[in-house]
């Protein structure tokens, strides 16, 4: 079982990944909504895994990956996007993102990148 | 997806009622069509050849197909045809209708013609609606001479039809350099294009899209019902830019918004195609390298 944080602006995104994750016995510990609300909780809460929004009002995605990374180099981020473009992928991989997974969600596949990811 | 076009316009037509409607939509999506009504559509045998084939077939055990061979009203190659057709709507539509006494076969095809001259539709056409391949119908509806544009609003409404309701009916597009609306959820996209798209409604319509989205029942358009619909257009958008990063072009996504009882102005043209979901509508707004400005 793994403690993990979602950071996502949509609260219909959230509930669908928060549903799988604790159907398969994970706890998710704390929800947050934009990339600055996520690095804060992050360093409250010291997840075994984040999920990231890339793109997200306020500080979008790949800035609070930067952040978290630079604060704990071991955290382990799943970048979560609607947007697959190659060019914000190759920076979250820069930046040390662990996996990536594509909007919209399907159960099996948000399992399948957990499982590789812990 | 054919009963929702014709079956909307007989209904209009008054040459069936709400219920018979319902009913029609019902039956066509639970049962498979009969070979016998699909001959008898596709002009290969007479209701009468049909009907002596069907009774043949209750006594004999046999299938249909085999029946209407052996008594020599068709051909192998034309039972292999009658088959291909059978998961075809319109096949389903017609059956539908002719099973709930509804309509005769005869009476469908009059007002098909009909529906064909009153549209302007041509005979390709027409087969498109009857195909049901949403490829083939969004051109019947949506005017777009711009390439990107087109590509855009085609993977717009495939995605309507994936995620949200596969019984959509498109109506013909329109342009305008503004639009009011009671509500919208939009998102703006820069790059090597700018793009601008929404989904508004006057009314509550935008449910439509926000409820099965989600799963869930939201009642109203509430802030979660919006977060829903904003979360199907950032979606969709993303395997629009998802699609053109393959082709090199790169444009970056804001984050999708939303408002109520508003105007919207752009610099250009809004293309605009209405959508009906069970009935109700909401419309597909978008806006191509244009400014767009919300009053």
């Amino acid at each position: 079982m793994a403690r993990i944080l979602i950071v996502d602006d949509s609260k219909t995104s959230r509930k669908i990944l928060r549903s799988v994750l604790e159907e398969e016995g994970h706890e998710v510990v704390g929800e947050a909504v934009n990339g600055k609300d996520g690095i804060e909780k992050f360093q409250e809460l010291h997840p075994d895994i984040t999920t990231m929004d890339i793109t997200m009002p306020v500080m979008d995605g790949l800035e609070a990956l930067k952040h978290i990374m630079e604060y704990d180099n071991s955290a382990k981020i799943i970048m979560v996007t609607a947007a697959g473009q190659k060019t914000k992928m190759v920076d979250a991989i820069k930046y040390g993102a662990a996996e990536f997974l594509a909007k919209p969600f399907e159960a099996a596949q948000i399992i399948a990148i957990l499982n590789k990811v812990l | 997806m054919f009963g929702q076009y014709f079956g909307r316009y007989l209904l209009e037509k008054n040459r069936i009622s709400q219920t018979e409607f319902n009913e029609i939509i019902a039956h066509q999506k639970s049962s498979p069509a009969k070979l016998g009504v699909i001959a008898v559509a596709e002009k290969l045998l007479t209701a009468k050849q049909a009907d002596e084939v069907n009774e043949l077939q209750k006594q004999m055990d046999l299938r249909f197909g085999d029946v209407a061979i052996e008594k020599g009203y068709l051909l192998s190659e034309e039972v292999a045809y009658l088959l291909n057709m059978q998961g075809n709507p319109y096949s389903k539509f017609v059956q539908a209708i002719t099973e709930n006494n509804v309509l005769t076969i005869e009476e469908i095809e009059k007002y098909l013609e009909d529906y064909k001259k009153e549209n302007g539709f041509t005979d390709y056409e027409i087969d498109a609606l009857k195909s049901g391949d949403i490829d083939r119908i969004i051109p019947l509806f949506v005017k777009a001479d711009d390439p990107f544009l087109c590509d855009y609003i085609s993977l717009a409404i495939r995605n309507l039809v994936r995620f949200i309701n596969n019984e959509i009916v498109l109506q013909k597009s329109y342009r305008s350099s503004e639009y009011t609306f009671g509500n919208l959820a939009y998102q703006h996209m820069e790059g090597e294009h700018q793009i601008f798209a929404g989904f508004a409604s006057g009314d509550d319509e935008l449910l439509h899209i926000a409820e099965p989205f989600a799963k869930e029942k939201f009642g109203s358009m509430n802030d979660d019902a919006f977060d829903s619909v904003c979360e199907f257009i950032n979606c969709s958008n993303g395997l629009f830019t998802s699609k053109l990063s393959e082709e090199d072009i790169h444009i970056d996504m804001a984050p999708p918004l939303f408002e109520h009882n508003k105007n919207i102005k752009t610099s250009g043209e809004f293309l605009i195609i209405p959508v009906l979901m069970d009935g109700a509508k909401v419309e597909l707004i978008v806006a191509v390298n244009s400014l767009v400005k919300i009053n």
